[in-house]
Formats: C-alpha cells, sequence, structure tokens
C-alpha cells in the first residue's frame, strides 16, 4: 500500500504530465494551487482521475467525493489518502 | 421527357401527394409503370428503395452503424463519398423514422429531420474517414443552422466540408459546415465543433458531472430551486 508521501508524490506528478501537455513549462506544485486556477477542463479532470486510479488504486470520485469538494490540490491528496485508507480499512 | 416523371412518396407526405405526378408508395406497382421514369422522393423504406433499384437509378441508406442509429429505418442519409474535397450523400428519409413519425406538417421535410440528418453525415463522415481508435463517444459543443427555404419530400443531397481537424490528447476535435440542398439550392446550412473521444473517459467525464449536479440539486433548497425553474 502506498504511503500517503508516495500518494501526494504520485497526485503531483500526474497533474504535472497532463500540464505538461498544454503548458511547456508548467508551474512548480505546492498543493495550495486551486484546482481552477491550473486551467483543468472536465474532460482533462476525468482523464486525471482514470490515471489517478491506474496508479493509486482507488476512485473516490465514484462513490464518496464530488468535484466541487475539492478546491485545492491539497484537497485532492487528500482525497486519495482517505480512499486508500478506506479501501485497506 | 420531364414531365413524364412520377415522383414515389412516402404515404405520410400526404398534403404533398395531392400535387400532381406524385405516387404514394403503397399504390406503387412497378411492374404497371412500362417505360416510364421514376423518381424516389422522400419517406421511402429501404427495403422499398431496394426493391426500385432494380429498375431505377436511386439512393440506398447507409450502414446504420454509421449513423450510431440502432434501427434502419432512423437512418436518413446514404453513404457519404468523398468528392472533389466534399463528402456527399443523398438524403434519404424513411417516413416511419423518429423524428418524421410524429412531426409532419404540411408539405414540407421538417428541420428537425434535417438537423438530424447533418449530425448523421457528420458522423457518417468521421467514422469513415477519421476513424477512432476504439470505442469512442461524439459530442457535440456548438452547433448552429439557419433554414432558407422549405425542404420537400424529392432528392436532396447533404455536403461535409472539413474546416479544421485537430488529434489532442483526449481525442480529435473537428469543425465542419454542412449544406443541404434541393434542385442545386442550398436549403439549409450547419456550422459545427465536436469532439471524439475516447468512450472511457467520456464516460467518467459524465459520471462525475451527474454525481455532481444530483448532489447539488438534493443539498439545495426548494425556494433556490424554485428560482432556477422561474
Amino acid at each position: 500500500m502506498l504511503t500517503n508521501a508516495q500518494v501526494r508524490t504520485t497526485v503531483h506528478e500526474v497533474v504535472t504530465d497532463l500540464l505538461l501537455e498544454t503548458q511547456p513549462e508548467p508551474p512548480a506544485l505546492t498543493g495550495r494551487e486551486e484546482l481552477h486556477t491550473l486551467g483543468l477542463s472536465s474532460l482533462t479532470l476525468a482523464r486525471l482521475v482514470i490515471e489517478l486510479e491506474a496508479a493509486i488504486g482507488v476512485d473516490p470520485f465514484a462513490s464518496d467525493v464530488v468535484i466541487s469538494d475539492v478546491r485545492s490540490l491539497d484537497d485532492l491528496v487528500t482525497v486519495y489518502e482517505r480512499g486508500l485508507a478506506a479501501s485497506t480499512a | 421527357m420531364g414531365t413524364d416523371r412520377l415522383v414515389v412518396v412516402g404515404d405520410r407526405f400526404e398534403e404533398f401527394l395531392a400535387n400532381p405526378g406524385t405516387i404514394a408508395a403503397s399504390r406503387l406497382r412497378a411492374d404497371e409503370l412500362g417505360e416510364r421514369e421514376l423518381v424516389a422522393g422522400q419517406g421511402l423504406s429501404g427495403r422499398l428503395l431496394a426493391e426500385l433499384a432494380k429498375h431505377w437509378d436511386v439512393p440506398a441508406p447507409a450502414r446504420r452503424e454509421l449513423t450510431h442509429k440502432r434501427s434502419d429505418e432512423n437512418v436518413l442519409i446514404g453513404e457519404p463519398s468523398p468528392v472533389d474535397g466534399v463528402w456527399t450523400a443523398p438524403l434519404v428519409l424513411d417516413e416511419r423514422n423518429e423524428v418524421l413519425a410524429d412531426h409532419i406538417t404540411g408539405q414540407h421535410v421538417p428541420a428537425v429531420a434535417l438537423i438530424e440528418a447533418a449530425r448523421q453525415m457528420w458522423t457518417a463522415v468521421t467514422e469513415l474517414g477519421y476513424p477512432p481508435d476504439g470505442p469512442s463517444r461524439f459530442v457535440i459543443e456548438q452547433l448552429g443552422s439557419r433554414f432558407d427555404t422549405f425542404v420537400f419530400p424529392l432528392p436532396a443531397t447533404v455536403r461535409y466540408r472539413l474546416i479544421a481537424h485537430e488529434q489532442g490528447p483526449v481525442g480529435q476535435r473537428f469543425h465542419a459546415s454542412l449544406a443541404i440542398s434541393q434542385r442545386g439550392v442550398v436549403a439549409a446550412e450547419f456550422d459545427v465543433n465536436y469532439r471524439v473521444i475516447a468512450g472511457k473517459l467520456s464516460a467518467k467525464q459524465e459520471a462525475m458531472a451527474a454525481r455532481q449536479a444530483l448532489t447539488e440539486v438534493r443539498s439545495t433548497s426548494d425556494s433556490v430551486m424554485e428560482e432556477s425553474r422561474s
């Protein structure tokens, strides 16, 4: 099972990879960024969720969480940390 | 001579069938026509068109999978083919199709049928000319339409011209213009932007949006919902 630090790293890496497709030099992520300021469309968010499910093994948006619950990148990391913990509880 | 031509039209276009030189599909007896020239109008089934094709030059409906329809009678166009960079197909309306079944007013083909014919045209052209890699969904981003003159249940042509095509990380994007012409005159025009997105990705986007919408409705007070309806 991934640690919380690994979950955070994974989320940041996947988001950075998606940003690289449209921005040659995406900003270094701190976690405080609001998702809407990163320029992620609803379609890109759907792709993010699919790729994170493949990397982390859970999809919190399938049952417990809706996208409006997630404002910042840190919120997104927390959602995946909780989802992973719940799946192995 | 042109005046000897007989135009066969689906029975449901009954007001148009009051015009001389027309015959309802149900009254057509091919063996009684002799050498008379026949024109296939609109409203004919694929089966009847196949029969007529044994004697006359008539269009055939496209394969239904190209138009993303499940029933043969709901296909509204023939199979598109490229001519000098423009894709062309005949309009082939079966009178039993879903958009005509409960909406014929007067003698003309309703606009809603032309809109659906245009949608089938851009879908079929994309399937033929730019086939997606796997299961996909077609998503309309913008659609503009203009109707300049009546389209009657007579032969008509649908044309598709690609304006822009872009392959992106989440699928393909298209910008196209379409026109429906009759007797050489453009009767309706469409300008469309659409995307072809991997089915799994589109389904996830839709599922997330559906849960978001449902959550908002369930947590919103009745007074706010009432306001949104007014």
